[in-house]
């Protein structure tokens, strides 16, 4: 293969993979936390892209500097609301909540259909993300990386390192892990586990928002773009292992890099039906993904 | 339900079915066919989910494999003898590919309509179920799958149309598809179908196998110990949803005359769901019912508020979940099912014990 | 002990959990037609032991010897069909099948898929359902769903399940937890009813019940065979009391009988 398109596809690979990382944080969080399978979790994606569209709309050419807290706080709410009418009743059941969750992705999108139309909303990247790294000379001559794309790659590592300190270095996340490794002893010694849920619920929201900023620099926004994620954003959580930050990053890079490669040497729908198969697969091979969480307890029925 | 009530239903249902040509406009009765073939996938959800406990959002995966079956078949019967497919010539394929061939006979088909939906469905349970694959990895593996597939067929336009679909058919057995009297002779082969689709299950679901899935679904654990590999029952139970979602999907696409990938994707697959669900996911008389009913209003709703329809399915799907677990059937009260139509108040830390099982 | 009798030997097992050894080279034999008791305190090994024996844990070393055939590989359902049966410490009967149906899916018989596809009871299945129904005590609420018995009831009814397969070896992890003192009892007297037939082995905390059954008596500890004797001399064991009672031997006063 031709090297400069060899590379130009693993770098297409590796910001598909990163606004799949920032969807699937989110999920892998909540997942781990609560075992809660929140299918509208890509309409968060959505939405954090549609609320770009209005940041832009207001603030014009310098956008971002409303777009993400606006992004960020739009979610992170409907997250907690959505936790707190919903999710919190469903306990114990995971697969209902599945449902119950997929019925509301469907009024989502049907009313960001209403609202927005079904077509894309375009939104123009500031002019300050208008332009690309060319390579000249060497065997890579005239690979071009744009800037856009490197801002969403550097976004998403920014959010990894913040989640990583956030749940490996504050109180919060010890917090969490506390609950995560036994919900019953970190309750009884005061950890308030309710509020706690609601809170990881609605910051993994926020950053599905965050990445539908992302989003919105890189394609047009539509009703349907959340679900286009989320099939895959879960593939990233089961392949990562259920509740693993660092696991979630890894089997992000690896589904967007086997997509982009499979891309590359045939057309991409069979590219994406391979890559599918691929981690059916891979579950053979590992069936607690690339970092389980192992305990005894966890072992026992 | 209880036993009176339910055989009281059955009859009364079956009665009006029967005579529904009788009284039934020509939209209507069409209409109803193919909700009822439609209804042949829920007694393999009822089968799948609600008495073994695995929630497959994949079974438009096997629906699409018994469509498209039949379909190959009805589109060869439909090209002059010699040509190719209309859809082929346009892509620029050659010559019939090798998979095609086969499906020139009618008896190939018609075995294929059953073992390709039951052979798949065998494969992916085997591969999930042998690997302890369980809960929300199985949904959404499964999901995934179907998304595979569709993905595929999309891409594959000189193999399978694309997403335009396998259309355009005329005989089938050497009847003519565009008959007159066709509309009420579908009808009735697909009641007597559905009839014997759900006849059969019953019976299975009564033996010692139907008591198996009842309690692997219970205790999964405690079976294996008392001696039984779960996951035999598990794949079993998992072919036979995929084989009766092949006969449904063989049916319907007689009914609409056409398949395509639109037809059978994760969307149409998880609907199945949540109109199994709103009946009664354990009880096959409310699984039916709930498909049935589900999509008759569906068709009345969208017809009249196109835009209001998915608001009212997306709260359809959350308050059957939060307020009939059980579906209406378990609103009727079948057995003594305490257990299962109050759930218990669980911790998450139980479930999450659970989930990792 | 002559070897024709042995049913079980554990033969040197270490079984490790990410680094931490629950249990550390134990060995362990158990005759046919014997009743033994398995105590020790919490984290000593005796669930890990049980799930070893069955196949649900596989040790890092060592081996697992049924009737002479090692087992330590097999997977579970086949270990149970060899004839080893266990009760889980939580009651696990099967809450959406009445109570003769959880006896009769527990009976003896061929378990593979294409052999259930048949209804109702052979004759020498319901009459073994009519023999343990009787056993458990549980004949008035046969046709009940199992999921409507009380704890007790659920204990015994798994009790009657784990022995409707007529297993050679009998693992009951903690049978009487959560029961009355009159509960206990009569489970006592059941289990040691069954002795003879079945080679019984009974983890349990509970030394009034462990005192009713009468039977020499392992003490585990920390991964370990810790002693072997019955209850009279290991009452009068201050190591085995000191493990027990987690107190250093000098302060240690009378040793108590319930542990």
């Amino acid at each position: 293969m031709d090297p400069v398109f060899f590379s130009g596809q693993l770098f297409t690979g590796l910001s598909v993979a990163s606004l799949l990382l920032l969807t699937a944080l989110g999920l892998a969080l909540s997942f781990g936390l609560m075992r809660v399978i929140n299918m509208a979790h890509g309409e968060f994606l959505m939405i954090g892209g549609y609320l770009t569209f209005i940041a832009a709309k207001i603030a014009g050419p310098t956008f971002l500097w409303l777009a993400f807290p606006l992004a960020f706080i739009g979610t992170a709410l409907l997250g907690a609301l959505l936790e707190f009418t919903v999710i919190r009743r469903l306990y114990g059941r995971p697969l209902d909540t599945l449902l119950a969750t997929w019925g509301i992705s469907l009024i989502l999108q049907q009313g960001a259909r209403q609202i927005f139309g079904s077509t894309g909303v375009p939104v123009t990247a500031p002019a300050w993300l208008n332009g690309a790294v060319v390579i000249h000379g060497g065997v890579l001559d005239g690979l071009t990386f744009p800037y856009v794309r490197l801002f969403v790659i550097v976004l998403a590592a920014l959010v990894l390192g913040g989640m990583w300190w956030l749940l490996n270095r504050s109180p919060f996340g010890m917090h969490v892990r506390a609950v995560n490794q036994n919900r019953e002893v970190a309750s009884s010694l005061g950890v308030n586990t309710r509020r706690l849920d609601m809170l990881v619920f609605a910051l993994g929201a926020g950053i599905a928002g965050i990445a539908g900023v992302g989003l919105a620099l890189l394609s047009p926004v539509n009703p349907t773009v959340g679900a286009a994620y989320i099939v895959n954003a879960f593939l990233v959580v089961v392949v990562g292992g259920v509740g693993s930050v660092l696991g979630a990053g890894a089997a992000a890079l690896l589904l967007g890099f086997t997509t982009a490669l499979a891309e590359g040497l045939t057309s991409s729908s069979l590219a994406q039906s391979i890559m599918l198969i691929l981690v059916v697969v891979f579950l053979q091979w590992k069936p607690k993904g690339l970092f389980p969480t192992q305990s005894r307890a966890l072992e026992e029925s | 339900m209880n036993r009176a009530t339910r055989t009281a239903l059955i009859v009364v249902a079956a009665v009006a079915l029967i005579f529904a040509p009788m009284y039934l406009g020509a939209y209507s009765l069409t209409l109803l066919g193919r909700v009822l073939a439609l209804s042949i996938a829920a007694i393999g959800i009822c089968v799948v989910w609600g008495r073994t406990g695995i929630l497959s959002l994949g079974q438009g995966l096997f629906f699409g494999l018994g469509g498209y079956a039949l379909a190959m078949h009805l589109k060869l019967m439909s090209t002059p003898k010699g040509d190719l497919p209309d859809f082929m010539m346009y892509n620029g394929v050659e010559s019939l590919p090798w998979f095609w061939k086969p499906f020139a006979s009618a008896p190939f088909a018609l075995a294929m309509v059953l073992i390709l939906p039951a052979a798949a469905a065998g494969l992916i349970a085997w591969l999930m179920f042998r690997r302890r694959i369980t809960g929300v990895y199985v949904s959404i593996i499964t999901q995934a799958l179907v998304l595979a597939f569709v993905t595929w067929l999309n891409g594959s336009q000189g193999l399978t149309s694309g997403t335009n679909g396998i259309t355009d058919f005329q005989t089938f057995l050497g009847i003519n598809l565009r008959g007159e009297n066709i509309g009420r002779g579908l009808y009735w082969v697909t009641l007597l179908i559905l009839g014997l689709c759900m006849a059969g299950t019953a019976l299975i679901l009564n033996t010692h196998f139907g008591s198996l899935l009842t309690a692997i679904k219970d205790n999964e654990n405690r079976v294996r110990f008392l001696g039984y590999n779960p996951a035999a029952y598990k794949i079993a139970a998992f072919a036979l949803g995929g084989l009766l979602s092949g006969v449904s999907g063989a049916l319907y696409t007689l009914h609409l005359g056409t398949i395509s990938p639109a037809m059978i994707g994760v969307t149409f697959s998880i609907e199945l769901v949540v109109w199994v669900a709103l009946g009664g996911r354990a009880s096959l008389v409310g699984a039916v019912g709930g498909l049935v009913l589900g999509n008759l209003a569906k068709d009345k709703i969208s017809s009249a508020a196109p835009d209001a329809w998915l608001y009212v399915m997306g709260a359809l799907f959350v308050l059957v979940v939060l307020v009939l677990p059980q579906g209406v059937a378990g609103l009727l009260g079948r057995r003594q099912t305490k257990n299962v139509t109050t759930p218990v108040r669980r911790t998450a830390g139980e479930v999450a014990v659970d989930a990792a099982d | 002990m002559q070897p024709t009798d042995l049913l079980l030997e554990v033969q040197d097992i270490t079984v490790s959990f990410d680094g931490f050894k629950a249990i550390q080279n134990l060995s362990l034999k158990v005759e046919k037609g014997s009743l033994r008791v398995l105590i020790g305190p919490n984290g000593a090994g005796k669930s890990t032991l049980l799930d070893t024996i069955i196949g649900k844990v596989r040790p890092a070393s060592g081996d697992v010897r049924y009737l002479g055939q090692s087992i330590t590989r097999l997977p579970e359902y086949r270990v149970a069909n060899l004839g080893i049966c266990r009760k889980f410490q939580a009651p696990g009967v099967l809450d959406g099948l009445s109570v003769r149906e959880n006896l009769l899916v527990a009976c003896k018989r061929s378990k593979g898929v294409f052999a259930s596809f048949k209804r109702g009871a052979s004759a020498s299945e319901a009459g073994r359902v009519e023999e343990l129904l009787s056993l458990t005590g549980l004949h008035e609420k046969a046709e009940m769903l199992a999921s409507l018995l009380a704890h007790g009831e659920k204990q015994w009814l798994e009790i009657g399940m784990v022995v409707a397969s007529d297993p050679h070896l009998l693992l009951l992890d903690e049978p009487t937890a959560g029961m009355t003192a009159q509960e206990t009892a009569k489970t006592a007297e059941l289990i040691r009813s069954l002795v003879g037939r079945h080679t019984v082995l009974v983890i349990d905390h509970d030394m009034a019940f462990v005192e009713l059954l009468d039977a020499p008596i392992t003490v585990l500890h920390q991964g370990q065979v810790f002693r072997e004797g019955d209850l009279q001399t290991l009452r009068s064991d201050a190591d085995v009391m000191e493990i027990y009672l987690g107190r250093p031997r000098e302060e240690g006063g009378k040793p108590h009988a319930q542990a």
